[in-house]
């Protein structure tokens, strides 16, 4: 069974629950107290949906937010990119506004695009309706999901909706015709399929 | 006070059950340890302090000592009931994990390290690793399965307290610790892997790659060599000595500035990376590493943000000791806005401190008086770990504007000059002209827009060739902020706004529509605030004597700056003197290595005496010498600024005095920045032939002025030492912390007590 191996990053205000998603689709877990500051430099996380096995290699950006200029070096080696904001805060989703155009500039034209509205726990609390938020990804074509890392709502299903469509894209890209504007990101997604498994017996 | 917010801030969270909506895959089983959160550790801290300095608690923070379970248990046990919250839960016992926890362990798979720690075993590692179930070796931490979760650090406490430092901290120094040894270890992936392999030429690179080699990998040899031999050690050491943390990043300050050229580089190492990453992939599987070169070459810049992010955990945990200790009323004036989202969650524990943010800044605003009063009761150790984060802010950011100012072109000013990058945006701007007819005005145009202190600058992007290319701007037009007029109020479209050059003679009107009403506001509200900082910089100038002028500005900047409080800010400061001021040669290494003291010392005594015995050099000014107060001392600054004529009468040597210090390699850059801000700002007043008449076009080429090291060099010839100290004491504060040279100023002159004694000036 192959292996896609999927690189992403996540970008998004500080305190939007970045982090929190990662920990709570790679260990299952909420820590309201996150107890390490680093952390882990990659992330990684095998999970099998509709019998194709994905691999997520999550880059770690937190300590980045501030340094907007810096992000393009995670971002354009990354298959997928998930922006959260706070459902809770305003302020953050017009962030997701400036990332997604940034995104749209600079990163690779095949980046798949997810927009998480995170704390969708907090309803009480919200500030960002679930409809613009869809309009605007809609307008990008982007994945748009509100999800709880803390009570692990739509966490999974954020991945899985991401490895959907980036395995349908792997399909359309695989083919040799592919434009050679794609950056590399994909083909080499493809290779890893491949390369993956003879190497490491997955 | 202190349990009212921590409660609610918790029971905002519905209680839901977790573990319900994921499974994962491939059967294996995870379980939620929670841990024995950060708020029982710190109650224990709490409990601990307060046995140690026998301070009076409140009846309420008692309390709070008994009401922290872990969170888990809160989930189960509460319902969202307050009460119950604070009576019903036991703690639970501590668990046995924690010594693996809290004592750096190796973590990671053991073949992992057996790789890192004998780089000479390189070869054969390789087919040793190549052999391993792939779960255990990627990276740092992966999680295919229980396994890795398991080897997730236990986030259990020790059981008694034993050492009187905190635990919180001792575990963040071990996160520090370890993550340093993993790092070195994958930068010796790099230059022990692919590195020596290419250089051996085991494996030949493709021929048209040849001489390209040398981009991919920057200056990461630098890097490695320096973690492995000497900053790896120094850390390592910290697990005995915590309070050795601080003065560490002070103290290799300039070596840490490496990562500077590193993320420069790294755009063009990324593209040729990606253009041989077949090559790249067979020399991967040949050397048997898990990761591909791509992902170990963003390490360093991943690593380079994170400490900044460890160092504030550092410092709030000793911030939140120390206020528990006092008074509550302090607290409140601590702010933890810097912090990174995890230990924001600290907010709810300690209710006291707030955050704040203004204009996107992350920004402290402190009470003058009171942040004195707090800082001054704070330990050394404290003071150091502030200027640690301090130092651990400037090198990312420094990245980050290099990474931006690199991509204009065709700017023919000092961009390094124009003081901090305050906005830059994606607008439409039209160039205007009052009097053209409408059908003569030009179209608008997407330009690039970059509000620096001093000026802003339109640009065009380029048209990107390659997905891999950074984006790329060209210098289209500018104007000088002094010599800017903001108009947001005459356009019927609310998306508009105007900016007039004010220069005579120009009649250039840039019109500016933002693409939504936030941005605009974003603008608007930027350029007023630095529109209003010059206002009231002319209005200091001009009527020194007005204190009350004084407080506003020093209020205005005390919101502005990362780290506003001058205490937080000046510090460190002071201990540039010396250095900066003589080196008015240098100049080549300041983008590399701007200066570092590592002698530095944290309480100058001659701080503020230099500072305000400032006789004048220039003639222009009226010094009465009895009374020598800051506000004089900063007069004669600024008009010694206005001054740049006098350089070319200056011999070239400067004085003997000051070339004679000239032993430590330290950069002039900040006086520069400074100065030519100060200039930029000052100039068309005194000496308005010089550039006033200029076009907006021709603003910044129609200044080439004098260098700053020039203008210390004339402080330096009238033989008044004291005077060059001081001027380059603010010069350099000023860029230091990334704030205007006139924030320092004004810092320096609001930290100065007025009693002071001055007599230090004969």
């Amino acid at each position: 069974m192959a292996v896609i191996e999927i690189k992403l990053c996540l970008l998004g205000d500080s305190g939007v629950g970045k982090s929190s998603i990662v920990h709570r689709f790679v260990y299952d877990s909420f820590r309201p107290y996150m107890e390490n500051t680093i952390g882990a430099a990659f992330l990684t996380k095998t999970m099998i949906v509709e019998g194709r096995t994905y691999k997520f290699q999550i880059w770690d950006t937190a300590g980045q937010e501030k340094y907007r200029a810096l992000a393009p070096m995670y971002y354009r080696g990354a298959a997928a990119a998930i922006i959260v904001y706070d459902i809770t805060r305003e302020s953050s989703f017009h962030a997701v506004k400036l990332w997604l155009a940034e995104l749209k500039r600079h990163a690779s034209p095949n980046i798949v695009l997810a927009i998480a509205g995170n704390k969708n726990d907090l309803e009480d609390l919200r500030e960002v309706s679930y409809q613009e938020a869809q309009d605007c990804a809609k307008s990008h074509g982007a994945i748009m999901i509100e999800t709880s890392a803390k009570s692990a709502i739509n966490v999974a299903s954020l991945f899985v909706e991401i490895g959907r469509r980036l395995s349908n894209l792997d399909m359309t890209m695989s083919l040799p015709s592919s434009n050679s504007n794609a950056l590399n990101v994909n083909q080499r997604t493809g290779q890893d399929v491949k390369g993956r498994r003879k190497c490491c017996g997955f | 006070m202190g349990l009212g917010s921590p409660r609610a801030g918790i029971a905002r969270y519905p209680l839901v059950a977790v573990n319900v909506a994921f499974n994962p895959p491939s059967g294996e089983s995870v379980t939620c340890v929670e841990p024995w959160s950060r708020t029982q550790k710190l109650s224990r801290l709490n409990q601990q302090q307060t046995e140690r300095f026998k301070e009076q608690i409140t009846p309420e923070s008692a309390t709070k000592v008994q009401a922290s379970p872990p969170d888990h248990q809160r989930d189960a046990v509460l319902h969202d009931n307050e009460v119950e919250e604070d009576v019903a839960v036991e703690m639970p016992p501590p668990m046995e994990e924690i010594k693996t926890h809290t004592l750096p362990p190796s973590q990671p798979t053991s073949e992992e390290d057996r790789d890192s720690s004998h780089p000479s075993e390189d070869g054969a590692s390789g087919d040793v690793d190549r052999e391993l179930p792939s779960t255990a070796s990627d990276a740092v931490a992966s999680t295919d399965g229980a396994v890795e979760t398991s080897a997730e650090p236990p986030k259990e406490e020790q059981q008694a307290p034993q050492s009187e430092q905190s635990e919180e901290e001792s575990f963040v120094i071990n996160e520090l610790i370890e993550t340093e040894r993993d790092y070195v270890r994958d930068l010796g992936l790099v230059v022990e892997g692919y590195m020596q392999t290419i250089q051996s030429g085991k494996k030949p690179i493709p021929e048209d790659m040849q001489g390209k080699d040398r981009i991919v990998f920057g200056n990461i040899h630098q890097i490695f060599d320096w973690h492995r031999e000497t900053f790896s050690k120094e850390v390592e050491k910290c697990a005995d000595d915590p309070e050795r943390v601080g003065g560490l990043f002070i103290k290799f300050e300039n070596k840490l500035h490496m990562y500077v050229r590193y993320c420069e580089n790294k755009p063009k190492s990324e593209y040729i990376v990606a253009e041989y990453i077949d090559y790249f992939e067979e020399l991967r599987k040949e050397l048997g590493h898990k990761l591909q070169l791509p992902d170990l070459l963003i390490k360093p810049v991943q690593r380079i943000m994170k400490y900044q992010l460890l160092l504030k955990v550092c410092l709030f945990l000793r911030m939140v000791v120390f206020i528990e200790m006092h008074e509550d009323k302090y607290c409140k004036y601590v702010c933890i806005h810097a912090l990174p989202p995890p230990p924001i969650t600290h907010t709810h524990t300690h209710t006291h401190i707030y955050t704040h943010t203004h204009n996107g800044y992350d920004c402290l605003l402190f009470p003058k008086q009171d942040i004195l009063k707090y800082t001054d009761r704070m330990g050394d150790d404290t003071k150091i770990l502030q200027k640690a984060v301090q130092v651990m802010c400037v090198v990312p950011k420094a990245a980050n504007d290099m990474m931006i100012v690199g991509r204009l072109q065709g700017f023919e000013g000092k961009i390094t000059a124009q003081g901090k990058l305050l906005l830059q945006d994606t607008l439409m701007v039209q160039e205007h002209n009052p009097k053209a007819a409408k059908g003569d005005q030009q179209k608008f145009k997407e330009r690039r827009v970059f509000l620096f202190e001093q000026i802003i600058i339109f640009s065009e992007e380029i048209e990107k060739k390659n997905n891999l290319s950074n984006p790329g701007y060209i210098y289209k037009n500018s104007l000088m902020v002094n010599k800017m007029e903001l108009d947001d109020k005459s356009s019927t479209d609310p998306l508009i706004f105007a900016l007039i050059d004010k220069t005579p003679r120009s009649n250039l009107h840039l019109i500016c529509q933002a693409p939504s009403d936030q941005v605009k506001q974003n603008w608007v509200s930027q350029i007023r605030a630095i529109l209003e900082m010059q206002k009231d910089f002319l209005a200091v100038r001009l009527s020194l004597s007005s204190s009350k002028a004084f407080n506003r500005i020093v209020l205005f900047f005390t919101s502005y700056s990362q780290w506003s409080s001058p205490e937080l800010g000046s510090t460190h400061r002071s201990s540039l003197l010396r250095k900066t001021h003589s080196h008015p040669q240098s100049d080549k290494m300041a983008m590399v290595s701007p200066p570092c003291d590592p002698g530095f010392r944290l309480s100058d005594p001659q701080k503020y005496t230099r500072c305000k015995s400032v006789p004048t050099p220039l003639p222009k000014v009226d010094v009465d010498p009895s009374n020598k107060t800051k506000k004089n001392a900063i007069a004669l600054m600024l008009s010694s600024a206005l001054l740049p004529t006098k350089v070319g009468e200056l011999p070239p040597g400067g004085n003997p005095k000051t070339s004679q210090k000239n032993t430590t390699s330290s950069s002039p850059k900040p006086k520069r920045n400074f100065l030519e801000g100060v200039k930029n700002t000052l100039r068309p007043r005194k000496s308005p032939d010089n550039s006033s008449t200029s076009s907006s076009h021709g603003i910044i080429r129609a200044s080439p002025a004098p260098k700053d090291s020039d203008l210390v060099q004339i402080a330096a010839e009238t033989e008044l030492t004291k005077n060059a100290d001081t001027y380059a004491m603010i010069l350099s504060s000023g860029d230091r912390a990334g704030n205007s040279g006139l924030n320092s100023l004004l810092e320096m002159a609001s930290v100065q007590p007025d009693d002071t004694p001055t007599d230090d000036t004969s």
